[in-house]
């Protein structure tokens, strides 16, 4: 087999001004444009269309990116070719995996309706269960630190703002320190700093702001 | 009137000794606040993003950093918590060093507290302390300083 390395145009946009490496092997030319995408000649088209996964080129800088070398382009005769796209197969199935886990961990799977109705009735009885379990315990406390430090406040203000509208409903009906975990969980602050400790104006400004920013009717 | 839950469970010093609830519970001031004269705001070193706290005042959750902050307004340490004529006295209460709780004593000698966000009481000055502070009692551990400054003419409230 012989191999041969040139350059020469093979796309519109290479012709332009783009140069590609093509590699030749017998009835297959593989160019790898200076973009990074795998371009595909000749015979190479039916070689793409039964045994490459279309994939790959989306992958193909990727994989030129992560790997810093070109499995086909490693292995220069015939078998070799048939060796390097069974290794570069495999390193996009490995890729996939990892890919799949990575999306596993930043996107869990969607939940159905129903299941996602089931999570949020189980959190919020858990809610119920951490806020009367808090106001409990801590209302003898003065001083806001242990309150605020509380277990059941502290997984409160981590199930975040799925929370939200049951604490401003929880402070609306019956009072309570909860301004640590609305400006934890939403980031804002509409208590004017004149107002500081004046707990019937924080609970009404808070509860106005809720309103107009959606979180409670 | 209603305190949230059984107060002799939180206090069990109390059984041993007479109170009074004399206020319902709630969130609207605390012990610090009703130990100024105050019953609408709540006072705390920790939060300035939602809490009192004078600006002269340095921040700290040790039972000093509360003794300067009543300084300001008047008061000084002193030796006891027996009543005094003319003086308005306050007994600070810390455990572990950890300002918990401040009683203010009335001109009849007895003491009378804001229990956080629950009633306020009138009771004896031994009866907030117990052995253990562990839930379901109040943490107030024990009375660290005694102050006092003179009690003002218009003083009325009790």
């Amino acid at each position: 087999m012989t191999m041969s390395r040139t350059e020469t145009p093979s796309q519109p946009s290479e012709a332009a001004g783009m140069r590609a490496d093509v590699i030749h092997l017998p009835g297959h030319a593989l160019a790898f444009g200076r973009s990074g995408f795998l371009h595909h000649q000749g015979d190479f088209d039916a070689l793409y269309r039964s045994s490459f996964d279309p994939w790959l080129l989306s992958v193909g800088p990727l994989l030129t990116g992560m790997t810093r070398r070109d499995p086909l382009g490693s292995r220069p005769d015939d078998d070799g070719f048939e060796a390097a796209l069974h290794a570069l197969t495999k390193e996009v199935a490995d890729l996939r995996e990892e890919v799949a886990s990575l999306r596993e961990i930043v996107a869990p799977p969607a939940l159905s309706v129903r299941e996602q109705r089931q999570r949020h009735t189980e959190l919020f009885e858990e809610f119920v269960d951490l806020a009367t379990r808090w106001r409990e315990e801590a209302a003898g406390y003065s001083v806001i630190t242990p309150k605020v430090a509380h277990p059941a406040y502290l997984r409160i203000i981590g199930m975040g703002p799925v929370a939200v509208p049951w604490i401003l409903r929880e402070l609306e009906e019956r009072g309570g320190h909860w301004y640590v975990a609305l400006r934890s969980i939403t980031g804002a602050n509409p208590v004017p700093h004149k107002d500081r400790g004046r707990i019937p104006k924080m609970r009404a400004a808070w509860l106005a702001w809720a309103r107009e920013e959606g979180w409670i009717d | 009137m209603p305190c949230l839950g059984d107060i002799t469970l939180r206090l069990p010093g109390l059984e041993s000794s007479s109170y009074e609830v004399t206020s319902d519970a709630t969130d609207h001031y605390n012990c610090v606040a009703w130990a100024m004269g105050e019953d609408d705001r709540w006072w705390s070193h920790e939060s300035d993003e939602d809490y009192y706290w004078p600006d002269q005042a340095e921040r700290g959750d040790g039972a000093p950093a509360y003794q300067a902050m009543f300084r300001l307004y008047g008061f000084e340490e002193c030796a006891d918590g027996g009543s005094e004529p003319g003086f308005e006295k306050i007994a600070i209460f810390a455990e572990e060093g950890r300002f918990t709780h401040v009683a203010r004593q009335l001109p009849s000698g007895r003491w009378t507290s804001k229990l956080g966000e629950n009633c306020d009481l009138e009771h004896e000055i031994d009866s907030l302390t117990h052995p253990t502070s562990s839930f379901p009692q109040y943490s107030y551990g024990e009375v660290v300083v005694f102050m006092r400054r003179p009690r003002r003419s218009d003083q009325t409230r009790t």
